[in-house]
Formats: C-alpha cells, sequence, structure tokens
C-alpha cells in the first residue's frame, strides 16, 4: 500500500522519500528514478528532519551523493546487482565502517575508525545499497545513558533504544531502511515506539563479525524498516555464514520475499496472556494487539492459548548475562578509561564485575530450562508462533524515563521495556516487531511475533498479512507541524 | 542544539530514591549478610577495580536487587541442566 505525499517545498513533485524500499526500488528498475534523485531526496529529507530528531550520529552527503553517480552508472552498465542498488540506507554506529567513525556513542571510542566493514555493512555495499551515515545508539547500546535522539510522533517522548537513530530515521522518512543490533529488544523496541517493523532474526543467521559487542550469546542484527517486504529485502541480503562470526549458521538460503503472500491460514499463534498481557501492559496497548490478534484470527490463524511460566526468569537472566558479557569486554577499557564512560554505564559496567561466576552458571543453567519449555510448547500445541505485545508501554515521555534495568517497580522503565523482549535473545529465536495502532496520545503500538529457530518466514508471512489488512505502516509523522524540544507542548 | 550526551543521570537519579526510600545508612540486609558501601569497596578491590565513592551507594541498591532476582533462579528445577556453554575438541570447527 503506497503512501506517496508531496514534498514540503517542491510543489508537484512526489515525495520520494514517502516509497517504501521495495517502492523506490521498482522505481530505479523501471529508471523512472535515478539513485541520484532518490539520494538528492533522502540527503534533503534529512536536513529537514535532522534539527528535530537527530537521528545520525554521522554522514556524509557527498559520499553518498558520489555513491549514488556510481550506482547510477552501474545501472546503465547493466551491473546493477538487484533490489537494494542504490537504495540510501543506515547503520547503527555499533558496526564496523571503513574509514568512517565508529565511535559506538561514547567518548571511548572517540576518534576510532576501523579498518574494514562490518560483514552486514559489507554485504549490503555488496548488494548496491548505498550508506548515507551512522545512526545513534546509546553508550555501547547499554541504555543507559539519554542520546540525542527524539521520537518523531512526539519529540519529547522515548525514542527507544538502543537502536534509536535506526528507529527515529526509518520512521521519520529520513532513510528507507536501518540496520540494529538487539541484545534486549533494541531492534524491536525502537520498531515498536517508532511504528515500524523491525525483525531480530535467528541466534546466528546474521553474522555479528565487527559489531561491537554486548553480549556475544544474546547479540543479533536485524532490519528496520516500514514495511514486512522492505525487512524481507534487506534480510536476504545480510543473511550467511560467515566464518568471522563463532556462531554463525550453516542454514540453506531461503527467498523471503516469494512467501511472503502464501497468506496464514491455519497458522497457530500461541497467546501467554500470563506473561505478555500481565499487568504492567498498557490498556491502549492491551486493546490494540488484541484487535490485532482478532484481525489475524479472522485471516485464518487459529489463537492459541497457552502458558509458559519458566519465561518469568527470561529478564533475570538476560540481564546477568547481559551485565557480566559487557564487563569482561570492557574489562581494560573500564580501568584504562573508566573517566571516558557516562556515569550510568560505568556504573553497569562495575557492577558485571561484582557478580559472582556462580550467578553467571546458574543464569546459564536457567536458560536453557527456559529453551526448553518454550521448544516443548511449540511442538505440543503445534505452535508456529508467538503473540503479544513487542512492550508494555508506549513510548516515555523523557523526563518520565527510568532507565534502571533491574527495578521493575517503575512503569516505563527499561526493566519494563525488556520484559517482553529478553525471551527471543535468551532463546535465540528470531522476532518480528510489526506496528498495530497508535493511543490517543498518537504514540504507535507494535506486537511481536516469535517463531521457531529459523522460520523467520513464517513471521513475515504474518506480519505481511496483517500489513495487507490494516493501514498502520502506512501512517507517518508530521515533523513539519510538531514542536521542536523544548516547544509548547 | 541537540541535548547533550551527558545530560540527566536518571539511573542515578533513580536509585537516590531507591536508596532514600530504602535506608541506605544501615545497609541493606540479604539473607544474614548486610551490604553496604564498604562491601562493595571491598569486592571492588576483590576484582581489581577501584570503585569512585559516588558509585558506592548506587552499587549498593543495583547488586542487592541482583541478589534478590537471583535468588528466585533456583525456585526452578535446574539441577540436571547443563549450562549451554559451548566447548569444542575437536580441530576442524
Amino acid at each position: 500500500m503506497s503512501n506517496l505525499r508531496w514534498s514540503f517545498g517542491r510543489p508537484g513533485m512526489p515525495d520520494l522519500t514517502s516509497l517504501t524500499l521495495a517502492e523506490a526500488s521498482e522505481r530505479l528498475q523501471e529508471r523512472s528514478v535515478s539513485a541520484v534523485e532518490l539520494m538528492e531526496a533522502t540527503l534533503q529529507r534529512i536536513e529537514a528532519t535532522e534539527p528535530l530528531i537527530h537521528a545520525f550520529a554521522w554522514r556524509d552527503a557527498d559520499a553518498a551523493m558520489d555513491a549514488a553517480r556510481r550506482a547510477d552508472e552501474s545501472r546503465v552498465n547493466g551491473l546493477a546487482n538487484g533490489p537494494l542498488h542504490g537504495i540510501p540506507v543506515g547503520v547503527k554506529d555499533l558496526l564496523y565502517t571503513k574509514d568512517i567513525p565508529t565511535e559506538a556513542g561514547s567518548r571511548v571510542l572517540t576518534g576510532f575508525v576501523p579498518t574494514h566493514d562490518a560483514t552486514v555493512v559489507r554485504k549490503l555495499r555488496d548488494a548496491g545499497a548505498i550508506v548515507v551515515g551512522k545512526t545513534v545508539t546509546h553508550e555501547f547500546a547499554y541504555g543507559q545513558n539519554v542520546p540525542e535522539t527524539r521520537n518523531p510522533w512526539q519529540l519529547d517522548s522515548y525514542p527507544g533504544g538502543s537502536s534509536a537513530g535506526s528507529g527515529a530515521a526509518v520512521a521519520a522518512r529520513s532513510l528507507f531502511a536501518a540496520i540494529g543490533t538487539d541484545t534486549g529488544g533494541s531492534v524491536r523496541t525502537p520498531s515498536a515506539v517508532n511504528g515500524i517493523v523491525g525483525l531480530k532474526p535467528t541466534y546466528g543467521l546474521v553474522s555479528r563479525n565487527g559489531c561491537v559487542p554486548m553480549s556475544t550469546s544474546l547479540d543479533h542484527i536485524g532490519p528496520m524498516t516500514r514495511t514486512v517486504l522492505d525487512t524481507a529485502i534487506l534480510l536476504e541480503a545480510i543473511v550467511g555464514f560467515d566464518a568471522g562470526d563463532p556462531a554463525s549458521l550453516r542454514s540453506p538460503v531461503v527467498d523471503y520475499r516469494s512467501g511472503l503472500g502464501a497468506g496464514i491460514r491455519g497458522m497457530r499463534i500461541g497467546i501467554d496472556t500470563g506473561y505478555f498481557f500481565y499487568d504492567k501492559v498498557q490498556a491502549p496497548v492491551r486493546k490494540a494487539v488484541e484487535t490485532a490478534i482478532d484481525v489475524l484470527v479472522s485471516l485464518g490463524a487459529v489463537r492459541v492459548d497457552i502458558s509458559i511460566p519458566e519465561l518469568e526468569w527470561s529478564t533475570t537472566v538476560g540481564n546477568v548475562t547481559t551485565e557480566v558479557d559487557m564487563s569482561t569486554w570492557h574489562r581494560q577499557l573500564l580501568r584504562s578509561k573508566g573517566g571516558h564512560y557516562h556515569p550510568g554505564t560505568r556504573l553497569m559496567l562495575e557492577l558485571g564485575e561484582l557478580i559472582p561466576g556462580t550467578h553467571y552458571v546458574l543464569a546459564q543453567q536457567a536458560r536453557t530450562r527456559i529453551r526448553g519449555a518454550v521448544r516443548r510448547t511449540f511442538a505440543e500445541h503445534r505452535l508456529d508462533a508467538l503473540l503479544g505485545p513487542t512492550i508494555p508501554v508506549t513510548a516515555p515521555r523523557l523526563d518520565d524515563l527510568s532507565v534502571d534495568l533491574v527495578d521493575e517497580a517503575a512503569d516505563g522503565g527499561l526493566a519494563t521495556l525488556v520484559h517482553h523482549e529478553y525471551p527471543a535473545n535468551v532463546t535465540g529465536l528470531p522476532a518480528l516487531s510489526v506496528p498495530c495502532g497508535f493511543s490517543e496520545a498518537g504514540l504507535p503500538i507494535g506486537f511481536q511475533a516469535i517463531g521457531k529457530p529459523l522460520h523467520e518466514m513464517t513471521l513475515l508471512r504474518l506480519g505481511h498479512a496483517y500489513q495487507g489488512a490494516t493501514p498502520w505502516h502506512t501512517m507517518q509523522p508530521d515533523l513539519v507541524a510538531t514542536q521542536p524540544v523544548g516547544g509548547s507542548r | 542544539m541537540p541535548p547533550s550526551r551527558d545530560g540527566p543521570l536518571p539511573a542515578l537519579v533513580n536509585l537516590a530514591y531507591y536508596v532514600s526510600r530504602t535506608g541506605l545508612k544501615k545497609g541493606f540486609q540479604v539473607g544474614t549478610e548486610t551490604i553496604d558501601s564498604d562491601t562493595i569497596r571491598t569486592l571492588g578491590r576483590v576484582a581489581g577495580i577501584e570503585i569512585p565513592d559516588e558509585d558506592l551507594a548506587p552499587l549498593v541498591a543495583l547488586l542487592t536487587q541482583h541478589l534478590a532476582s537471583i535468588d528466585e533462579l533456583p525456585c526452578m528445577e535446574i539441577t540436571d541442566v547443563e549450562p549451554p556453554l559451548v566447548f569444542r575438541a575437536t580441530w576442524d570447527a
């Protein structure tokens, strides 16, 4: 479903940035639009939106334009290599980019310029995508500081994290797609609060080689786009075995786009009300996701009520694993550059040093138990997916945000945000966030579908069918009419 | 001007509230032990890090919360579950 709007300041000209990635790609392939025109529109949009949303940590308009010219030349010479050829994208500033600063949102890495691209970045470039810039992340993706990025739907609200810039830029139409990383929901949370699609793939499906790590056993890299079709296009480009990532899987190549339209008749969706609709789920979120489930059922899916009590331990397991793994990676940096960290990040790194090894092992044992329980539930109920709200709340106002990861008592705090997210990280299962409505205050809401290992196709089919029946993904924030931070509310 | 990266410290503010609510001065009771700033300082020394004074109080609260959450894990029947740590003895991997 297209949502072609008219560009401000260019009467009569279609605003190319309102096209989806797939639509833009189609126009490039039929040569009704050039990569240079697409890039000009993108850079113009970024210029208009950046003063409001601060989504980019680094960008180079001249280099992007040069790359667009080269993309057009190679297309003329018959060398265009797929649907991403000439498409402007962004990557989170946790991913290595050759000759471009990679600072992970931290003064600790100020001036660090990698000599090679992360595997994901290399694959994007090989597919013809043009990296316009690096998107803002919380410091080392830990979520303890408040980065400069703002939510384009309401500028005084949380843009999600830690892939904050990726989420805000895609929602604001400053990018057609972006790459995020997800250790405890950092692709899915910014996708939900910014009203876009985000996929955390199966653990090992997308290489983390060249990504500043948080936790080697919880880290994932995934696409963030406006539509499920766009996510499928991006996913196809970045999957594949990579010897540079010890967890990388040798899995068969899947054509994620061709099966999208197969529908969801007979698809069995497990609903764990006790966990995913617990008492911290806000009423508008509950209502929107329950309505989304009704839509899926009307499309032929089968609702199956289930219960997995072991999920209750996901947050503890995720926190302990992340805290200890982070502190291990940062061990030398904490000692040599401790004063360069944001105080909140430093505090969490110190905490990780104080946690006994027995607790880490205990958490891994509990993790195995959770994984077994989820696997049994999928088998016993012949499930295709688990489904619930991506996060229990809409974007909290930044003034109200609590970043205390371990205090569940704070509504809207990080502990609440990761509650629904950690299960997919500790089990390594694929999880897709899809926009499914708005609160009365105009803030986006998303649902999350968690699938079986390497069953991304099932999740994409489900999300695509839902987007075919609903309009949420076609809506976009009216940034022009939005007041800048500090303006009147 | 974008807001500063080194802006407010909601984590610390939140912890300060937690501390004021629960009474740090007497230290936190965990089982039969009390965790206080001296405990944190000692643990830091064992780990080989010098913990700044301003981090001591928040760490008392964070470690106490951590211990409370860990205490809940043994409720699961996990004594027969192997940790999912991967070790390969072969050289062809």
